[in-house]
């Protein structure tokens, strides 16, 4: 199996490498991504497009793999078409070393669109107030949960956290805390 | 996690075609193939992607990645390897393509990779990890 130091080697090899290899990944791993969600949430490529306020066409293009020219306002639409959000961000290279390796198009499938994560959160919030009935003042509800979900994951073990609730709406609890508060284990009090 | 195990075909003589052939290529040729390996490796269905041709008629048995090196001119290229996969989710690489018109180079690729095929059939050579 290829490893990390296979493909850091490559990288060392030559700037034109890879400045290449970084280049056409990105433009083989978004349209990747938009083909395994818009199989996954709207089936048809007619159907992404009508969400995404686009025309079959374009969204067709979006999933070509060769076409290298996606627009950041295409990107977005289907974002928006699909109900989640896209990023880009500048990462060093071993970043996109790692990102390489674990790339698969059933990893994108299921990513959660906007009302499942919500729903999620909403649940958390339940089991949390349940279990946990000191709840400071200070806060919205809704952070509170969160906070004092957080809190029984570090203080009382991961075996106490997963009383309160599944160990993935743990998880996406802390990623809920960390966009946030800026840190996934200690909101700011 | 690739989906994938990407595999190439050795000859008795331990070279390695696919091997030969990429380090033959430019940096940037090479770069792209890997780039279109790593995204292949990710897809579930490869027949439903362009990047990837089950071939017919007289190529049965064989199919052929696809990718372009944008120019001015475009390149295109198409190494080949043995389809449907022996074991599931395993594509052994056999040989290495340029497509340039409607000419290969090299010009006999599709009859050395059935050759290359029927021998590891036969038990000759061995199939190794091809590494990004």
């Amino acid at each position: 199996m290829t490893t990390f130091y296979d493909i850091w080697r490559k990288l060392a090899k030559s700037k034109k490498y890879r400045e290449q290899f970084a280049l056409s990944l990105l433009k083989r791993s978004v349209p990747l991504q938009i083909s395994a969600l818009r199989k996954r949430r709207c089936g048809s490529q007619a159907v992404l497009a009508e969400r995404a306020n686009l025309t079959q066409g374009v969204v067709s293009r979006a999933e070509d793999q060769e076409y290298g020219n996606l627009t950041f306002n295409t990107v977005g639409r289907i974002a928006a078409g699909l109900d989640m959000a896209f990023i880009g961000k500048f990462v060093p290279f071993s970043e996109l070393v790692t990102y390489s390796l674990e790339l698969s198009e059933d990893e994108f499938a299921n990513i959660p669109v906007f009302e499942e994560e919500n729903s999620l959160l909403h649940q958390v919030d339940a089991a949390t107030v349940q279990t946990l009935p000191e709840v400071s003042a200070r806060r919205s509800n809704q952070q509170l949960a969160l906070d004092e979900a957080l809190a029984a994951k570090d203080e009382q073990g991961e075996k106490m956290a997963a009383q309160v609730m599944p160990y993935a709406a743990v998880s996406q609890a802390e990623n809920l805390a960390e966009n946030l508060y800026g840190t996934s284990h200690s909101p700011a009090s | 996690m690739a989906l994938w195990r990407i595999r190439a075909y050795h000859l008795e003589n331990r070279s390695c075609p696919i091997e030969d052939w990429y380090e033959a290529q430019d940096e940037d040729v090479q770069a792209e193939f890997d780039a279109t390996l790593t995204t292949l490796g990710a897809t579930v269905d490869w027949t439903d992607t362009w990047q990837f041709k089950v071939l017919t008629r007289n190529h049965t048995g064989l199919g052929e990645i696809r990718f372009k090196l944008q120019g001015p001119p475009v390149r295109r290229f198409r190494p080949v390897g043995i389809w449907p996969p022996v074991v599931e989710r395993e594509f052994i690489l056999l040989l290495g393509c340029e497509k340039r018109g409607h000419v290969y180079v090299p010009h006999d690729a599709f009859t050395l990779a059935l050759d290359y095929k029927r021998r590891l059939e036969a038990g000759t050579g061995e199939v190794y990890d091809y590494l990004l």
